[in-house]
């Protein structure tokens, strides 16, 4: 593998600069976008220097910036170090060690597949800032891949026997697809709608010099309930299918494999992507699914591993379990064994149901509902119906929670429309802190907040004495335990 | 026997909450109150300019409603202040470190040396001033996880640090 070592700095391939250029294209545009469509719509053959503008010097722009991208960007891996230089008015230099670096990923996307590059990307501890990404021809990348973890995890290595998991057949896809939350593809919908109508009507409004569009939509509005009904069962058929085909782009060729240094997971059809989860930098897992998923017996799993915020939404991977086996076979490596039973367990306390919903709830509605109901009308009696979603979802989660523990491990099962669970063992906790606030400690209530590398666990309004309990138990554990986190 | 797992009694675990906290020093308080001087200073003139430069507020009705709720948040401020300095308190165990603070919401952290990433001693203009110095103990459990124990003379700051040093390369 040596002799592949890239000692010398290098450019990137060449034909990184249409990868370049081609982003750059599309970040100009995505800022830029109803601007241009403003200029498109009043051009009406006159000479129009906005238009010429955007013809001319926005492409020349984004090809010199890909340019200066391109050429001062230089890269070499040697035994010990990744080091990359870059920028042109503000030189930058990049050393990442070789045995700091958590996770490689290749990822790949439609338009990089056109130009036969991947992207080599390393995560680092620390900040995300100073990650590093590199386009490489996809076989040296991936040969690259090999090296670098080879280095990295050069402790215990041991022959690659890649040993697959799971993968997702097609039926599995669409199971998937139609049990996902369609409420959050609506809400996408209907978000993307309204600041495409706002962008469209600034324009429209601009162009016509009158409200066309509210209008018209005013009239159709009157037109008739059945119009609405139909539209209302559009977009719920709509969201069905465009959350459908979200699932099927974000998991087709969906693959998890365990080697050596962690799991491999490999998915994606139009961009895809490969990740590799080391297996010591998993602080907790988690899994959740919702009530139709739960009848099929899917979920949703996820490693919460060790690292700042962007580099743990990179490595945040939700992968698909169809059965309890695959599930299994997932913890093993942080857990042998999960217990089937926990001798002891905690619930909330009925004041957190109340609690919440007088501070949630009760509190902002009538604070945000009478000056709205004095001052502008009648429909801010609607904001009085929020305590009663407030309640119930407060209850739901009350219900739900469930913080249980044995002497290796901590169970915790959350969820307010679903349900979540958690494993975490002791051993991975930075700190344990009790907080109680002055109602809490009237009534000898506290919360337990646990802060571990890969996030920060809460157990909310248990009692004092419990809590204390297991800020001490936690703390023996941690402390008498040689191993590191 | 290679291996041993014995079961563990939870109550004859050593207590955190029973440790003897020592309270930070006075001087701290000291340095609260000069920000929050500095802090009401800003926001009283603020205020005057918003009302000299808004006419609703040339009666001496609308004045007086004004200052009185200024007065009261500012007096509030500082209750909450003084009594939130009041509950900050330290303790240094064998493996790791408490802090406890707040009032109206009161915590107690714990870290332990062994998950400890590192740590710095510093001091603000006001601190550095009176003498006195903070230590921050950075795990790697994110800013929530972090330590911050202010009101430490800087021997003390500084004599700390060196013993979590120690400890974490201990352990």
């Amino acid at each position: 593998m040596s002799a592949s070592v890239l000692s010398e700095f290098r450019r990137q391939p060449f034909m990184a600069v249409g990868q370049i250029l081609f982003k750059t294209i599309i970040q100009l545009l995505k800022s830029i976008w109803p601007f241009i469509l403003l200029v498109l719509v009043r051009s009406d053959g006159e000479r129009d220097t906005a238009g010429e503008f955007i013809l001319i010097v926005l492409p020349a722009f984004a090809l010199s910036k890909a340019l200066v991208d391109y050429f001062f960007f230089k890269f070499r891996i040697t035994e010990e170090e990744v080091q990359v230089k870059t920028g042109f008015f503000s030189r930058k230099q990049i050393t990442l060690p070789l045995h700091k670096i958590q996770a490689v990923h290749i990822n790949q996307s439609w338009i990089q597949k056109i130009f036969n590059l991947s992207e080599l990307a390393f995560d680092t501890p620390g900040s995300g800032k100073a990650e590093v990404t590199i386009q490489l021809e996809k076989q040296q990348a991936e040969e690259l891949m090999a090296f670098v973890l080879q280095k990295s995890t050069a402790a215990e290595k041991t022959e690659n026997n890649d040993d697959l998991i799971a993968e997702l057949s097609f039926r599995d896809l669409l199971k998937l697809g139609l049990t996902s939350n369609h409420f959050e593809t609506l809400l996408i919908l209907i978000g993307l709608f309204l600041s495409f109508l706002n962008n469209i009507k600034d324009i429209v409004d601009d162009y016509f010099n009158e409200n066309l569009l509210e209008v018209s939509a005013n009239k159709l509005l009157e037109s008739s309930i059945l119009f609405i009904s139909m539209g209302v069962f559009a977009i719920l058929i709509l969201s069905v299918v465009v959350s459908l085909i979200r699932t099927i782009l974000a998991y087709i060729n969906f693959r998890i494999t365990k080697t050596a240094q962690g799991f491999n997971i490999s998915k994606g059809l139009i961009n895809s992507s490969q990740k590799l989860v080391p297996f010591e930098k998993v602080q907790f897992l988690s899994w959740k699914t919702n009530w139709l998923r739960k009848q099929i017996s899917m979920f949703l799993f996820e490693f919460h591993t060790i690292g700042g915020k962007e580099v743990k939404n990179k490595l945040k991977i939700k992968i698909p379990v169809t059965s309890e086996l695959i599930l299994q076979k997932l913890a093993t490596t942080y857990i042998p064994e999960i217990p089937e039973h926990f001798a002891s367990s905690l619930k909330v306390h009925p004041s957190y149901l109340f609690r919440n919903t007088l501070f949630f709830g009760i509190l902002p509605s009538v604070i945000l509902a009478i000056p709205l109901f004095i001052f502008a009308d009648e429909k801010a009696l609607l904001l009085l119906l929020l305590p009663f979603y407030v309640f119930l979802y407060f209850w739901l989660y009350s219900r739900k929670f469930l913080f249980s523990w044995t002497s290796n491990l901590i169970n915790i099962n959350t969820g307010v429309f679903g349900k979540r669970t958690v494993i975490l063992k002791w051993e991975k906790i930075q700190s344990v802190k009790i907080s109680q606030s002055l109602f809490q400690q009237r009534k000898s209530l506290a919360d337990l907040i646990v802060h571990t590398a890969g996030g920060t666990i809460t157990a909310p309004y248990i009692p004092l004495e419990a809590a204390r309990e297991l800020q001490n138990f936690a703390l023996y554990k941690v402390e008498s335990s040689g191993e590191g986190w | 026997m290679l291996f041993t797992n014995p079961e563990i009694d939870i109550s004859t675990l050593p207590k955190a909450e029973e440790t003897r906290l020592v309270p930070v020093d006075e001087r701290h308080y000291t340095v609260l109150v000069y920000n929050q001087v500095l802090y009401w200073i800003i926001f009283f003139v603020a205020t005057l300019v918003a009302m000299i430069l808004n006419r609703e507020f040339h009666s001496w009705m609308m004045t007086g409603i004004t200052l009185l709720v200024f007065a009261t948040l500012c007096f509030l401020h500082f209750r909450f202040t003084y009594l939130t300095f009041k509950n900050k308190a330290y303790a240094i165990r064998e493996h790791d470190i408490l802090y406890q603070t707040g009032w109206l919401r009161k915590s107690l952290h714990v870290c332990p040396y062994n998950r400890i990433q590192h740590c710095s001693v510093d001091a603000g203009v006001f601190e550095r001033n009176l003498g006195i110095s903070k230590l921050k103990i950075y795990t790697a459990g994110g800013d929530a996880s972090d330590i911050v124990i202010p009101g430490l003379t800087p021997e003390e700051a500084n004599s700390m640090r060196e013993l979590i040093i120690q400890k974490n390369q201990q352990e």
